[in-house]
């Protein structure tokens, strides 16, 4: 008897110890404290009033290793601390956990205040009750964010009318054309800023194909986007491409099927046709590596891409080659091109008034935002001699041992106030706003689809695409077989009444408008 | 029966295995090659068992972040030697229990054992009850609790080879010799189980030490990655950044940032190779148990 | 009688002691949840919770069904398991028989740490594994092995679906069978020698030995695994079907499963509603099965039933 008790006390013990022991290897445990220990005061007040700094979560985006995500968040911190008494919590989470774990903490109720979405997700989260509306605050926290982005940008982070993010600011628009690899270019006698049309490229590739018979000529940018998506988009497609509008929202506002259009037909016949001349990458759909990857391992001439400025130098930089850039499809914004990334304040932050202080810094203050972006000075960077507006890595750092290896300065706040990265062209930034100050607008800028009423269909509708419309628009199979299949598959799952329903819904917010 | 036939028998046995052992092996010799290959010559020739180059870029990169791989490697240790542990202990206990013929309770523990095996509540209730109520996030009970350290299936493995291996006239002598149930447990049960606790400890110490799930849902902090979290994590960016064109431009950016697929091949060997070393070891611990039967005549 | 029961009650509690660790974690683990599984019914809306979101009855059920493609997911679902079950049982109980034989002890050693290698890697290094012999441009297959053999063409496995009911029997096999066999290997190992010592004394053959005693003895496992199985027939590997494959359109018709075909539509919509319908479809249609089968299984030969 008395050793089933030791043995029942034993085992129990050691259920025990594992159950709370193991809980505390760990400094910063689950609940939500700030790193050096400050814990939100006043936390069940929504407004703090007692002079201590209150902190805030920021989730963002973070992948591969960040070692430094503390030091920066301090750095960032007493910027913030100084400026309205906020200090922040970096969160970085992987490009593969983020929906899941954002979900689950929004779900769970867990302290988060700020956090960006993207496009794909934002209106069925907004339908979800995910987010806070944050009208309130844009004439008088956010007073100085709303110049800068603007009324246009802003309406890409509204539903009905109610805002409930903002868009980060970086390339508004996308124009979408071809890389190539510039000494094969010049070695046909091409040049680069004459290629302007389809017709101009069919040319090219003709000539250097000839030329190069082993060599790849063009591929998307990776295996899940097609040629005919990366070259020759001229539709704002409406959040879900699921119903769109031709021409670049530039002529009326009819909602169509994009997939039944002449000119979807003339695009995957012409295709089709690259495709069995072999100028396609033969496993474009279930290929692994990148175009880039390919270009520098000698395998491929160039690839279809959606361009911006200094889009050239950066494939130069992955691919080992100078490149340059053809623009076949000029430059046009959408909701979907301006939403990308917009910052929201998720319905579990603790501090919405000092969250939506904070987004302002993102926004206006450079200080902050390379604080972010680039992490310390001296420690992740050091300014070029003798440049305000360069930077490079500091002596014995390079990028496989840098603590702060984050460079996505596209999702934070107004990338136009950042530094730039030695290696690209000083006036980035200057010839960035250009284009998106330049480039086409479509009409229907602001509207979101709603897709709750048509859930069902949609999920079909993905199932549908994921089945034929990578294998068509990389000519991998034979069109006059195969688009009727598509087509009606499309129909059988419901594509019209997706398109009735949008229609209807931009029929309203244009009547708001 | 006589030793010639015996003698073929073992024969065509061995050729059996061998054969089969080739089967198995084949891709994983591939894998370990091309982890050893050059990028370049891989997209050139093809993936091959004789690559024209060999590199070792692929195991220096890994080098470079050798700091974050031998934390994600001692957290997956440990998450395993705990679990397992701890796991076969109430497994083994609950089987016990379930295997006994006459104990009342019998038909309905298994049946709600069982019960957990085909309904779930799904991710986020789950997740709910895990960090609402146990307060489990960014803990290494977060790693070790869900889901992973008992289920059905294991109950029902042990409880079945309990019921078939173990006689019951033992169990009987054993009580009417005075002997209380642990006693039981302890002396008697046990010892003779040998082998299928060989078994699902290496079952589960497999499923702790693959596990990225628990990883990915409750842990933040990077220091508690496991091996096969961090793995994962990588190979899905990739796949995430590749699928979504929305982010155009942007994700080209990012995407030259992800190690190529041979650093990919050298971390999934990275992340094989512990366990494969592992397991012969552990084996031979229990091979008394094993073989004990598995030598005839 | 009162002083009865409560001795038979005492009698019992030591098991009822030992029982209580794992009872406790499974009520945390599993059945606590479980009644998060209203929400499969509901509209989840992040501001309201799993308790305040409306009902909906059994809209999020509907796209599951309401779709051409129901057919195709439900049949390849099935299909494959089936094919799983039996070609992993087979292969696994006669390597199981095979393993068991063999004298020598190291040679035991060695074949177990490798046939059990493929349960060791992730499904998604398998993927790329795949991808190295079957790809059109690189792949191992393509580009060494049929030229070595004298054939000249090569195959698009990426692009043509036929194949991929063979392909993926074989990765499972691959990847599954060294596990199955571990667990039938312990089990004969389980087996009591005498009953071998009396065969031998009989002048029994081997085949004959193998046929009448071990096979039969160690029906009960393999009736439990199938059992078991047959409790998972609506769900599939994930990796299997969707990393295994490459995600490539063309192959939808042979390699869409139930758990693909939710994944893909519930992408963007990231709907927790109707994800955990589909988990509930599944769960209810191999709960079902289950126990028709136990029941089966029970009419048969009562021990070997789960319960």
């Amino acid at each position: 008897m008395k050793k089933t008790l030791l043995i029942v006390a034993l085992i129990l013990t050691l259920l025990t110890m594992a159950a709370c022991g193991n809980g505390s290897s760990n400094p910063s445990g689950s609940t939500p404290v700030s790193a050096d220990g400050e814990a939100g005061s006043g936390a069940s007040t929504p407004d703090n009033n007692s002079g201590e700094p209150v902190t805030l979560v920021l989730a963002h985006f973070g992948g591969g290793s960040l070692p430094d995500t503390d030091i920066v968040a301090e750095n960032l911190s007493s910027i913030t601390e100084e400026l309205i008494n906020v200090r922040i919590e970096l969160l970085p989470i992987t490009f593969a956990a983020w929906e899941q774990q954002i979900n689950l903490m929004v779900s769970g109720g867990e302290k988060l205040d700020l956090v960006h979405v993207m496009m794909n997700n934002f209106s069925t989260d907004v339908a979800k009750g995910k987010f806070l509306a944050i009208d309130q605050y844009m004439d008088n926290e956010a007073k100085e964010l709303k110049e800068v982005v603007g009324d246009a940008y802003l309406s890409a982070g509204q539903i009905d009318g109610i805002q409930y993010g903002v868009p980060s600011i970086r390339d508004m628009a996308a124009s979408y054309g071809v890389c190539f690899r510039k000494d094969l270019l010049e070695k046909y006698g091409f040049n680069a800023d004459d290629i302007k049309t389809v017709e101009d490229l069919e040319a090219v590739y003709e000539v250097v194909s000839a030329g190069e018979p082993d060599m790849y000529m063009t591929y998307g940018q990776g295996n899940s986007i097609s040629i005919v998506n990366q070259l020759l988009t001229s539709r704002d497609d409406l959040g879900n491409g699921f119903g769109v509008l031709l021409n670049r929202g530039q002529d009326d506002f009819n909602v169509v099927n994009w997939f039944s259009t002449d000119e979807y037909r003339g695009y995957l016949d012409m295709v089709r046709d690259w495709y069995l001349k072999g100028w396609i990458v033969a496993d474009a759909v279930t290929n692994t590596e990148s175009a880039t990857t390919l270009v520098k391992g000698g395998q491929l001439f160039s690839f279809c891409t959606n361009l911006k400025p200094g889009y050239d130098k950066q494939a130069g930089l992955s691919s080992g080659y100078e490149m340059v850039t053809s623009t076949i499809s000029p430059a046009f914004s959408t909701t979907t091109q301006v939403g990308v990334l917009s910052w929201c304040l998720p319905i579990n932050c603790e501090y919405p008034s000092e969250a939506m202080q904070f987004m302002n810094l993102m926004y206006t203050n450079a200080d902050v935002v390379n604080a972010f972006d680039w992490g310390v000075e001296g420690v992740h960077y050091v300014k070029v001699e003798g440049e305000d507006n360069l930077i490079t890595y500091p002596e014995g750092v390079n990028e496989s041992n840098t603590g702060w290896g984050l460079n996505l300065g596209w999702i934070f706040g107004n990338q136009l106030l950042s530094y730039v990265w030695e290696g690209n062209d000083p006036d980035l930034y200057v010839k960035l706003k250009e284009f998106n100050d330049t480039a086409i607008i479509s009409k229907a800028l602001g509207f979101q689809f709603d897709a709750t009423n048509v859930k069902n269909e949609v999920a079909a509708l993905q199932n549908v695409t994921a089945e034929y419309r990578l294998s068509l628009e990389y000519g991998m199979v034979d069109v006059d077989e195969n688009l009727p299949k598509f087509l009606q598959a499309l129909e059988d799952a419901g594509i019209n009444k997706v398109i009735a329903e949008k229609q209807a819904q931009l029929d309203a917010w244009l009547a708001l408008q | 029966m006589n030793t010639r036939e015996n003698k073929i028998f073992q024969v065509v046995c061995h050729i059996i295995m061998i054969l089969l052992c080739f089967f198995v092996l084949a891709p994983f010799l591939l894998l370990i090659i091309a982890s050893f290959t050059d990028e370049q010559a891989i997209l050139q020739n093809g993936y091959s068992y004789f690559p024209k180059q060999f590199s070792l870029t692929a195991y220096r990169y890994l080098l470079d972040q050798r700091d974050y791989i031998f934390n994600a490697i001692k957290v997956s240790f440990i998450v395993t030697l705990a679990g397992t542990f701890i796991g076969m202990c109430i497994t083994t206990m609950l089987s016990y229990t379930l295997s006994r013929r006459d104990f009342p309770l019998r038909a309905i523990l298994s049946f709600i054992v069982f019960f957990t095996m085909l309904f779930n509540g799904g991710l986020v209730p789950t997740y709910l009850v895990y960090t609402n109520v146990l307060h489990v996030k960014n803990t290494f009970v977060g790693l070790i609790m869900p889901g992973l350290l008992m289920n059905g299936f294991f109950v029902i493995l042990v409880r079945t080879f309990f019921t078939t291996s173990i006689p019951e006239a033992l169990i009987e002598s054993a009580r009417i010799d005075g002997a209380g149930e642990f006693l039981t447990f302890f002396r008697i049960v046990l010892p003779l189980s040998l082998p299928i606790l060989a078994t699902i400890g290496l079952m589960m110490g497999v499923n702790y030490w693959n596990d990225w799930l628990n990883g990915l849902y409750y842990i933040t902090d990077p220091s508690l990655f496991s091996l096969q979290n961090l793995l994962n994590r990588m190979l899905q960016d990739v796949q995430f950044l590749q699928t979504n064109s929305n982010l155009g431009a942007n994700a080209a950016e990012a995407l030259s940032k992800i190690p190529t697929t041979t650093v990919r091949m050298a971390m999934a060997v990275v992340g094989a190779v512990p366990i494969m070393v592992a397991y012969p070891f552990f084996q031979k611990y229990f091979v008394k148990g094993i073989t004990i039967g598995a030598v005839k005549g | 009688m009162k002083s009865s029961r409560f001795r038979k009650a005492l009698r019992f509690a030591p098991l009822m002691v030992m029982a209580l660790p794992g009872l406790a974690y499974l009520l945390i683990n599993n059945y606590i949840p479980m009644a998060g599984l209203v929400v499969a019914f509901k509209n989840y809306n992040y501001a309201q919770g799993i308790w305040g979101s409306e009902w909906i009855g059994f809209k999020n059920f509907e796209y599951l069904f309401a779709t051409k493609d129901a057919f195709v997911i439900t049949r390849n679902t099935i299909l494959y398991n089936v094919g799983f079950i039996v070609i992993n049982t087979f292969v696994a109980v006669v390597v199981a028989i095979v393993l068991s034989e063999i004298a020598k002890r190291v040679f035991n050693r060695i074949y177990q740490t490798v046939i059990l290698l493929p349960y060791l890697i992730s499904i998604v290094i398998v993927s790329y594994l795949v991808f190295a012999f079957l790809s059109a441009d690189v792949g191992f297959i393509n580009k060494t092995l049929f030229p070595a053999l004298g054939i000249d063409k090569s195959i698009a496995w990426y692009s043509e679906a036929k194949y991929w009911p063979v392909i993926l029997n074989i990765v499972n096999l691959w990847k599954g069978f060294g596990y199955l066999t571990v667990i039938y290997l312990s089990s004969i190992v389980g087996i009591d020698k005498s009953y071998y010592e009396a065969a031998q004394l009989d002048g029994a053959s081997k085949l004959q030995t193998i046929r009448k005693i071990t096979i039969p003895l160690i029906v009960p496992v393999i009736t439990m695994m199938v059992l078991l199985s047959i409790g998972r027939i609506f769900y599939s590997d994930f990796g299997l079907f969707y990393q295994v494959p490459m995600n490539s359109g063309m192959l939808y018709s042979t390699t869409n499963v139930i758990d693909t075909y939710v994944y893909r539509g519930l992408m963007q919509l990231g709907d927790i509603g109707m994800s955990a319908a589909a988990g509930l479809y599944q769960s209810l249609v191999g709960f079902i099965l289950v126990m028709v089968s136990n029941l089966v299984v029970r009419k048969l030969s009562p021990d070997n039933a789960l319960f």
